[in-house]
């Protein structure tokens, strides 16, 4: 049982002391009296003493209830579980997740139900009674913004009065997970209360670790208490613009405009039965002069989709090398789309004149005079004629240092059975300050004793295999699971992979690798172990295949070579997810806040531009943050829905996976004032029977005497 | 009760005077006059009386016949009823006593206590008592009965005696019927109570161990003891052939425990102190007192003995004359057997 007014109650229950004390101070009040016949007092107070101590114990009882009954009659009791009553540690889940800022038919946004029902949350504690309460924000990445439990509400509200929706999903594993370390060491009563519209964008990422169910469960807090808002129930139009595609992640001056066009794919949620009308305007940088030519597009009733293709809206300037970035931003009517931050996509570009190249010839190796040696074979296919953007720069295989691999992009690499250790070391710093580097197969008939060498430095490296596969018979080409690493060449590998034959092949592991070229039999022949980094399992001459010779090399070293301008990083990811390993470290600074973070595991959870900046704080390129569209779903759930998902991560993080909506604990609480109102009669009638009680004793008790001494007188 | 030291254990106040008044109310005194005291026994004496020996023998007055047994002394034999009715009789008479009376009076602690207002017992106006008490305690009224006794004996012309006592005699007059007893009686009875215990049975002891003549006792005690201790007592004076009157003063309040206030009962003999609310101990207790009550008076008749009770807040004239008129209506139902 619990009550309305704690602090009445514990008043009330104080005043108990009262009888008790007028009990005492009634004992001692004895008046001194001189007496003859002290035999019959003894014997009669041997006979009294016990029924008196029963009958003042239970007048004592009587009193002492009639006060605590009193005192419960007011503070307004009720049956139910704790809630926020009496001392109590409430954790707000907040989900401001993108699908939050749904815009409503009012033009309002649903996060302000969300936050009202916190404030509503926080309002209903009493920081005198020892109520604390802790703020999580549930959009990726959650923040506890108020981590330990604090008794100053007033902070939390307006804390919660500030909160804005971002443009990331819900992670609510990780921000329950949060909520469970914020009470760990709290003793008492504890409230999690989710707040969120549940909109399936707001359920997206909930079954992102299946490990979840597998972990050990922690024990279950009896006064622990779980609620959550009901799902919103309203149908919400909303567009999305899910994908901006780019062929090349570099732009090269002397791109065709095949490489300039961009894909965009535009999908609603919602209701479809009516058609979605709208424009995608494209714009390149900053500013109404790179805003390119609006395209419509049209969304028939009853589909979902749309893709439609625009060439990037201007031609790079040769000034620079500098980044840029594709903004294409959806002008759709309001009703359609319920939320605005899914409806622009960015995507950060490179920007480069030439691909710089090295080219590590073995001059004097090859045995064959006769034959192509295999940088010429790489240098052809690089620059097949002189309007390739392509320069190319040789290097000896003792030379490869850190001053020869300045400037360069990609190093292509035809024998790296003769790159020594220090070369290699300067080849894995290369590597990981955004250089790319192509490794052929040495051709070898023995041992490679060189991967031992490439792997001590170049983890990726280690996969490589010591001895070639002879495969027999010559197996073609086609492309593999990472084909679409090179999108212009992607539809073509197949086509072109086909009049390949392969003998022999010095194997990678195709687990640890991206393959985007394998025989027919499986085994991968052109691959990337890492970002930037190229492995090809033959060698760059015919003596294992006929790779060099056939049209697909050159295209393939081509797309290779404009994939790696490593001068400068780009970046483009989505608010709250993961960044992968483009970029490894740095600082990301919005350049229209000026905020600064430091570039961790997860993109920033709001969408926008910003300079990627190195340990001294140059910039050193552009980082897109995108909405996350996948949290913009506006369809509306249902509570078993919302219940199935939430209840693996609350017995992961709570051991317990009972839900009480909000909605019907705000009856279940009319209820309880209603019962509550019954309880405190019940109290009050309770405390007038022990009035009555107590009258009848003290009235027989003081009867008694008072008649044998008026009979006596 | 000879010889008897001369009241050499007195404890009386210095200055203190003597005012029979105090004890004999004029009231009293009045209604006492028309009765006449008689013992229920008539005891041996050596002075002449009004009242009857129990000793048949060859005095003044004829008793009764009684048929002639073997071994009688013939001399005895009335030879007229013989000549008129040829049956042997002997000739039994009365012979008149004098009435040896002593009064012992309980001095002891319990006897302090009194409730009553002086002023209205004294019933001569007299606020407070010489030591300046405002409560007429169940001692003033012992001697206030002790003496009024002791006037009518002593104007019959007998013998009076007295002893006060607590856990032994404190203090004695020895009989005597001269005049200037009764005052000496009065003075002794201006001793003050102490606050020892009484010993029934010591005291009894003391007084039978100076009684060579048949005497009436008249016990006069709140007689709190034990009950067997009475019993005790009573059986050792009914063993010696003494009659006895008990006279069992007790006060109002005292039996009726009519006290409103929570009290620390401090005992006048020195007992533990007892705290209790009267109203809470008020049923158990007068159940007690009056059941110790009944047990005395049982003892007391069981002896053939007299037992009073007599409250402090009532007058002495009517319950000594109820009494003395009982007693009467005995003796003569005893002579007529």
């Amino acid at each position: 049982m619990n009550v309305l007014h704690p602090t009445l109650l514990a008043a009330g229950l104080a005043a108990v002391a009262l009888p008790i004390v007028i009990h005492l101070l009634l004992r001692r009040r004895y008046r001194p009296i001189a007496w003859a016949a002290m035999r019959f007092v003894q014997t009669a107070q041997r006979q009294q003493r016990r029924r008196r101590r029963i009958e003042q114990l239970l007048l004592l009882i009587a009193r002492c209830l009639l006060v605590a009954l009193v005192a419960i009659a007011v503070a307004h009791p009720y049956l139910g579980a704790s809630g926020t009553r009496g001392e109590t540690t409430l954790v707000l889940v907040i989900d401001d997740a993108i699908a939050s800022g749904a815009i409503n038919d009012g033009g309002e946004s649903e996060f302000e139900a969300i936050r009202a029902a916190a404030i509503a949350e926080v309002e209903r504690l009493s920081a005198s009674s020892g109520d604390r309460v802790a703020v999580v924000a549930a959009g990726s990445p959650p923040r506890a913004l108020i981590a330990t439990p604090s008794s100053d509400l007033g902070a939390a509200r307006t804390l919660v009065e500030a909160m804005e929706p971002i443009d990331s999903a819900p992670d609510f594993e990780a921000a329950l997970s949060m909520s469970r370390e914020a009470v760990t060491d709290i003793e008492g009563g504890v409230r999690i209360a989710l707040l969120s519209g549940w909109r399936s964008g707001s359920l997206q990422r909930t079954g992102e670790r299946p490990d979840a169910a597998d972990r050990p469960r922690p024990g279950v807090r009896s006064e622990l208490e779980i609620t959550a808002l009901p799902p919103l129930e309203s149908e919400r139009a909303n567009l999305r613009l899910r994908s901006v595609s780019v062929p090349r992640g570099t732009i090269l001056l002397d791109d065709t405009p095949a490489a300039r066009q961009v894909v965009a794919t535009i999908d609603r949620t919602g209701p479809v039965d009516d058609e979605a009308v709208g424009r995608l305007i494209p714009s390149v940088g900053e500013g109404a002069e790179s805003r390119g030519t609006a395209v419509p597009f049209r969304i028939p009733p009853g589909e979902r989709e749309t893709v439609v293709s625009f060439e990037l809206p201007s031609r790079p300037s040769a000034a620079g090398d500098a980044p840029l970035v594709l903004t294409a931003t959806l002008d759709a009517p309001r009703g359609s789309d319920a939320i605005a931050s899914d409806s622009v996509r960015r995507v950060a570009l490179r920007v480069s004149t030439r691909v710089e190249v090295g080219v590590v010839r073995a001059r004097g190796v090859s045995s064959d005079e006769s034959a192509i040696p295999p940088a010429a074979w790489i240098r052809a296919a690089l620059r097949p004629d002189d309007r390739a953007p392509v320069r190319l720069r040789e290097l000896a295989p003792g030379g490869v240092d850190a001053s020869s691999l300045l400037g360069l992009d990609l190093v292509a690499i035809a024998r790296p059975d003769l790159i020594t250790g220090p070369g290699w070391e300067s080849l894995a710093a290369f590597c990981r300050t955004g250089g790319s580097v192509i490794l052929f197969a040495p051709g070898l008939a023995g041992v490679n004793a060189w991967s031992e060498d490439a792997g001590a430095r170049i983890e990726s490296l280690r996969g490589i295999a010591s001895e070639a596969v002879d495969l027999g018979n010559a197996e073609a080409l086609e492309g593999g699971s990472g084909a679409d690493i090179l999108p212009m060449l992607a539809a073509e590998l197949g086509s072109l992979g086909g009049s390949v034959r392969v003998n022999r092949v010095l194997g990678i592991d195709a687990e640890a690798s991206r393959v985007v070229l394998r025989t027919s039999g499986g085994i991968p022949v052109v691959t990337m172990p890492s970002e930037g980094l190229w492995f090809v399992g033959v060698p760059a001459s015919t003596a294992w295949s006929d790779l060099p010779a056939r049209p697909l090399f050159v295209p393939l070293m081509q797309e290779i070579a404009r994939r790696s301008p490593s001068r400068s990083a780009v970046l483009t990811a989505t608010a709250g997810r993961s960044l992968g390993d483009s970029v490894t470290g740095g600082t990301l600074r919005d350049e229209t806040t000026g905020d600064q973070q430091e570039i961790r595991t997860l993109a920033p959870p709001i969408a926008g531009v910003r300079t990627v900046l190195d340990a001294e704080g140059r910039g050193i390129g552009l980082a897109a943050i995108n909405a996350d569209t996948e949290g913009a779903d506006t369809v509306p759930t249902d509570r078993e829905r919302v219940s199935a998902a939430l209840s693996p991560l609350l017995e992961s993080s709570f051991g317990e996976t009972g839900v009480r909506w909000i909605g019907d604990e705000a009856e279940g609480r009319n209820d309880a004032a209603i019962a509550s109102s019954r309880l405190g009669s019940l109290a009050f009638a309770a405390a007038a029977a022990f009035a009555l009680l107590e009258s009848l004793i003290a009235a027989v008790a003081s009867r008694r005497s008072a008649g044998r001494v008026g009979g006596a007188a | 009760m000879e010889p008897a030291p001369q009241t050499s254990s007195v404890t009386s106040r210095p200055g203190r005077g003597v005012d029979a008044s105090l004890y004999l109310h004029p009231q009293t005194l009045a209604r006492l006059k028309s009765f006449e005291l008689r013992a229920k026994m008539i005891v041996e004496g050596v002075m002449s009386g009004r009242h009857r020996s129990p000793y048949h023998g060859f005095s003044v007055e004829f008793a009764q016949h009684r048929p002639y047994a073997p071994g009688d002394d013939l001399r005895h034999l009335d030879w007229k009823v013989y000549g008129r009715t040829d049956k042997l009789h002997l000739k039994q008479y009365q012979q008149e006593t004098n009435l040896d009376l002593v009064c012992l009076v309980d001095a002891s602690g319990s006897m302090n206590f009194g409730t009553r207002a002086f002023k209205e017992a004294s019933g001569v106006g007299v606020d407070r008592s010489l030591d300046g008490r405002e409560e007429w305690t169940k001692f003033d009224h012992a001697t206030a009965l002790a003496a009024a006794i002791s006037y009518i004996t002593l104007q019959q012309n007998d013998r009076v005696g007295l002893g006060v006592f607590a856990t032994e005699l404190l203090a004695i007059v020895n009989r005597s019927s001269q005049t200037g007893t009764w005052r000496k009686i009065v003075e002794t009875l201006a001793t003050h109570p102490v606050d020892a215990q009484t010993d029934l049975s010591r005291v009894v002891d003391q007084v039978l161990g100076q009684l060579n003549h048949r005497c009436l006792i008249v016990l006069i005690s709140d007689l709190l003891a034990d009950p067997a201790m009475v019993r005790e007592s009573l059986a050792r004076i009914r063993h010696r052939g003494h009659d006895l009157i008990l006279f069992q003063i007790v006060d109002q309040t005292e039996r009726t425990l009519a006290i409103d206030d929570l009290v620390q009962f401090e005992g006048l003999e020195g007992e533990e102190t007892v705290r209790a609310d009267p109203a809470d101990i008020r049923d158990a207790y007068t159940r007690a007192f009056d059941a110790h009550i009944a047990a005395v008076r049982k003892e007391a008749t069981a002896f053939g003995f007299d037992h009073t009770v007599v409250s402090t807040h009532d007058w002495l004239g009517p319950p000594l004359a109820a009494f003395i008129s009982r007693r009467e209506a005995l003796m003569r139902r005893s002579r007529l057997v």
